[in-house]
């Protein structure tokens, strides 16, 4: 005869123990429990595979309804089986102290110590009591965890509303959008040159100067202490209104910075947006020609569907369209060609360097002609780009070698 | 005579009487006047992600840059029309303007239509010398007119309007304090063995944005507008939703279940207990964003490897199929991918270049989302196995109360409604809890059944 199952999704095992053990009182004379103390092994050696392995064990005395596996959190494990199928719990469990040989319980101890039998027949009760301790004790357990995450919770909060030294919060990030709607922008306004560096030349050519808001002098206008990166997505949306405030401060006219070649970062909601069709109104088709709009990846694949509409848009508007924030882990996922943008813009890290077939291989997919590396800090990573075929380079060993062109 | 259309500004329907000017003078141009073209995308005819004021706006813009020294004049009506007015623009401008509408909506086959005048298309181009196009777009004008005129009388239903940051702080205080699982719902993954006999792959647990709007009483704020936003508030509802799964009662557990889940949600101490209690008897599906395993690229290979070694299966969730071109698929090591369903495939214009991704993947991994009976039907002949959806929802309703002894006094409707919620009333409402959770099969009825069913 078989068991009904248990009926609460993701219920605990001991949970899921209890329920079985009640819904099976009719039934219990056909019944027998094995319980394997695997508790008393060293936690290194009840790990997940292992553990796995030793429950595979009663697969074949369980199976087909005749009786269930238990594992519960301690590492104990409990197998219910149809009396008739002791041969085989038998054999399992001795497949189970071979698995385990190794540790020192089972080296050391007498056999008796490592399980205990329980034929429900006569041991029902003593067994459903077992069954609810193990459940009381796992609900105590579960209490006291949920109180200490909650504390931890508390704490937190706490700390983030007192000290502004941790992670952006919704909150702050309501203080931080305010006081950069008011705040002068000019001071924070940066620009870095990406230069064509040919390979056996230290004489980088301009090409186009990123415009961007330092986000470092920015936290320290705004927020001092708070980390803006803290919490990817708030510090994404605070991006949102820098892109508003970055058209703003371009379309001024007593600023020269659109008289060059200028790149600027850029959401796919903020170049969908009223402001970005200001900004354009006022621009010849020279002028937007000679910008670049870099747009973040992650922001890209949030809806790739809105990017192709705002991509197709600015194109057709003769801007040019670089992705944004490329790293290497990134790169299986990321083709310029597919998501039909002019340049990509890859971060030059150690784990670029220390991957160089990999990353080679996807450079040459993306034609090494169109992708930028940025942060070229060192003159290892101008030796990487070239080595790889790109031209395109920027970072701070870039602008020095610019200085010292103009030092000369 | 008056040779042009200028005028000076109005107030309310500005727009819309402006056109009614401009249609009024052109009826009174001299034969020798200046030829005027008219441009109108109704991006009302388009798909629905493009039905938007911005769209609109967006596309009014770049026809207007485009028209140059041709300008005349040019708005985005209410209603989701744009529309461009040029004074003798040059043949090859309008040609240009009209190639550059198509492919700013290259994504919807409607686009790929040829522009005419009949309103039935989504671009309407007339010329205002022409008798023939004159009258139309005078009616037009007369039409689009007398429904602002009304709109204006008829108060406007409150907009919607994106959440804010201090909405965030308020939403996560009330999450906390509300039963999420009253939020949450249920709906089955069926794979069609053959086409007429289908099993339930995993039921996904998901929480209903509508049901989370009713519980929290987020009035007019509309979440997923604002995206980052929208990304942070989900991790809170995973958090949510792992403290309080246990209370998820059935009387028949899964055999597999799916969530949407962020990576990030993945890591925590949480989700190992639950990936620990399932290793022991159910197989987890979990669905993940795209934008999500980019976002944690680095650990995303690690995670789908912990996972599918364990036997659970990885879906990347909520895939448009015009993505579709820019993704890599195999690049994920997904074991599904969720194709949202569109209408458009039916069109006979649509594309077809949207295979290439799924063939090279493999369409028998291919879940189709959100699909109706045409969609379904589509799927089938088109090598699709795997469905979700409202019509699924049904037959698999259909065929539990078929078996369901207790089923007599209930509608369709009912048992797919009850089938999909998991706590209260509605739930209560079915006398036999053990048919509702027990999901079974599909396979041809006959025809007693049939009339039974």
């Amino acid at each position: 005869m078989s068991l009904p199952p248990v009926s609460s999704l993701f219920a605990t095992p001991e949970a899921s123990l209890m329920e079985y053990v009640i819904s099976m009182i009719r039934v219990r004379k056909e019944y027998a429990s094995l319980v394997i103390h695997l508790s008393n092994l060293l936690p290194k050696n009840r790990h997940t595979a292992a553990m796995h392995e030793a429950l595979k064990s009663f697969t074949q005395a369980t199976h087909a309804g005749k009786g269930r596996t238990f594992k519960l959190h301690d590492g104990d494990v409990v197998v219910i089986y149809q009396t008739g199928q002791k041969p085989l719990v038998q054999k399992g469990l001795e497949r189970v102290r071979h698995l385990f040989a190794q540790d020192p319980f089972v080296a050391h101890q007498p056999e008796n110590l490592f399980s205990s039998t329980y034929i429900l027949e006569n041991d029902y009760e003593k067994f459903r009591s077992f069954a609810k301790y193990r459940l009381t004790s796992r609900q105590q357990r579960d209490r006291l965890l949920a109180e200490t995450r909650a504390q931890v919770r508390k704490d937190h909060a706490l700390k983030q509303a007192t000290d502004t030294s941790s992670a952006i919060t919704p909150s702050l990030l309501v203080t931080a959008q305010a006081t950069l709607e008011r705040a002068d922008l000019a001071s924070l306004v940066r620009r870095q040159a990406i230069c064509r560096l040919s390979p056996g030349r230290n004489t980088p050519i301009p090409v186009f100067y990123e415009v961007f808001i330092s986000i470092d002098d920015l936290r320290q206008t705004i927020l001092p202490r708070t980390n803006l990166f803290g919490n990817p997505a708030l510090f994404y949306h605070l991006t949102e209104t820098l892109d508003r405030r970055i058209l703003v401060f371009l379309s001024d006219r007593s600023d020269k910075t659109l008289e060059k070649n200028i790149s600027v970062n850029i959401n796919v909601s903020s170049i969908l947006s009223p402001d970005f069709v200001k900004f354009d109104r006022n621009l010849t088709p020279d002028v937007r020609s000679s910008i670049i709009l870099e747009i973040n990846i992650l922001d890209i694949f949030l809806d790739v569907e809105r990017y192709h509409f705002a991509r197709d848009f600015v194109q057709q508007s003769g801007y040019r369209v670089c992705l944004d924030g490329v790293n290497p882990a990134m790169m299986p996922f990321v083709q310029r060609r597919s998501l039909g943008a002019n340049n990509i813009k890859l971060m030059c890290s150690d784990t670029i360097l220390e991957h160089k077939d990999l990353v080679s291989q996807w450079v040459k997919a993306q034609d090494p002609g169109t992708v930028i590396i940025a942060r070229c800090d060192t003159i290892q990573s101008v030796e990487f780009a070239h080595s790889l075929g790109i031209s395109l380079c920027q970072g701070y060993y870039i602008e020095e070698l610019l200085r010292q062109k103009k030092g000369h | 005579m008056n040779r042009n259309l200028s005028s000076p500004a109005y107030g309310m329907l500005s727009a819309e009487l402006r056109l009614d000017e401009i249609a009024k003078k052109a009826a009174l141009l001299p034969p020798d006047a200046p030829n005027y073209e008219v441009l109108r995308v109704q991006t009302s005819k388009l798909a629905l992600q493009y039905q938007t004021p911005i769209h609109a706006a967006t596309t009014v813009h770049l026809m207007s840059t485009l028209a140059g020294e041709y300008w005349e004049y040019s708005v985005a009506l209410r209603n989701g029309d744009a529309i461009l007015i040029l004074r003798t623009p040059p043949p090859a401008v309008m040609t240009k303007i009209i190639e550059t509408v198509r492919k700013l909506f290259a994504n919807d086959p409607i686009a790929l239509v040829l522009s005419e005048p009949s309103p039935a298309c989504f671009l309407n181009h007339y010329s205002l010398r022409d008798d023939m196009d004159l009258g139309l777009f005078s009616r037009l004008v007369a039409d689009l007119l007398t429904v602002a005129q009304q709109g204006a009388i008829t108060p406007p239903p409150p907009e919607m309007r994106p959440m804010q940051p201090s909405d965030v702080a308020e939403i996560t205080r009330q999450l906390d304090n509300a039963n999420i699982i009253t939020a949450v719902r249920r709906q089955a993954c069926l794979e069609m063995i053959n086409p007429t006999h289908g099993e339930v792959l995993f039921q996904e647990f998901y929480t209903a944005s509508n049901a989370l709007r009713e519980i929290l009483r987020l009035g007019n704020i509309d979440l997923p507008s604002s995206r980052w936003l929208f990304r942070h508030l989900t991790n809170e509802m995973d958090r949510l939703l792992l403290q309080n799964i246990p209370q998820i009662q059935l009387q028949r557990y899964p055999v597999a279940a799916s969530f949407n889940l962020n990576l990030a949600t993945l890591q925590t101490q949480e989700f190992g207990e639950i990936e620990e209690i399932a290793a022991q008897r159910i197989q987890l599906f979990i669905e993940l964003q795209n934008a999500d395993i980019l976002a944690n690229a680095s650990a995303y290979p690690a995670i789908r490897r912990r996972l599918q070694e364990s036997g659970h299966k990885i879906v990347l969730d909520g895939v448009q199929i015009s993505e579709l071109s820019s993704l890599d698929l195999k690049a994920y090591g997904a074991d599904y991918i969720k194709v949202i369903w569109t209408p458009d495939l039916l069109s006979l214009n649509y594309p077809q270049g949207f295979w290439i991704p799924l063939n090279d993947y493999g369409r028998e991994k291919v879940i189709f989302a959100h699909c109706d009976k045409e969609g379904f039907l589509w799927g089938l002949r088109n090598g699709i196995t795997h469905f979700q959806g409202f019509f699924t929802d049904r037959l698999i309703a259909r065929m539990t109360m078929q078996q369901c002894p207790k089923s007599e006094n209930c509608t369709l409707q009912q048992c797919v409604n009850r089938h999909r919620v998991l706590l209260g009333p509605q739930r209560n409402e079915c006398t036999d809890h053990d048919m509702l959770d027990m999901f079974p099969p599909i396979i041809p009825l006959t025809d007693k059944e049939e009339r039974k069913a």
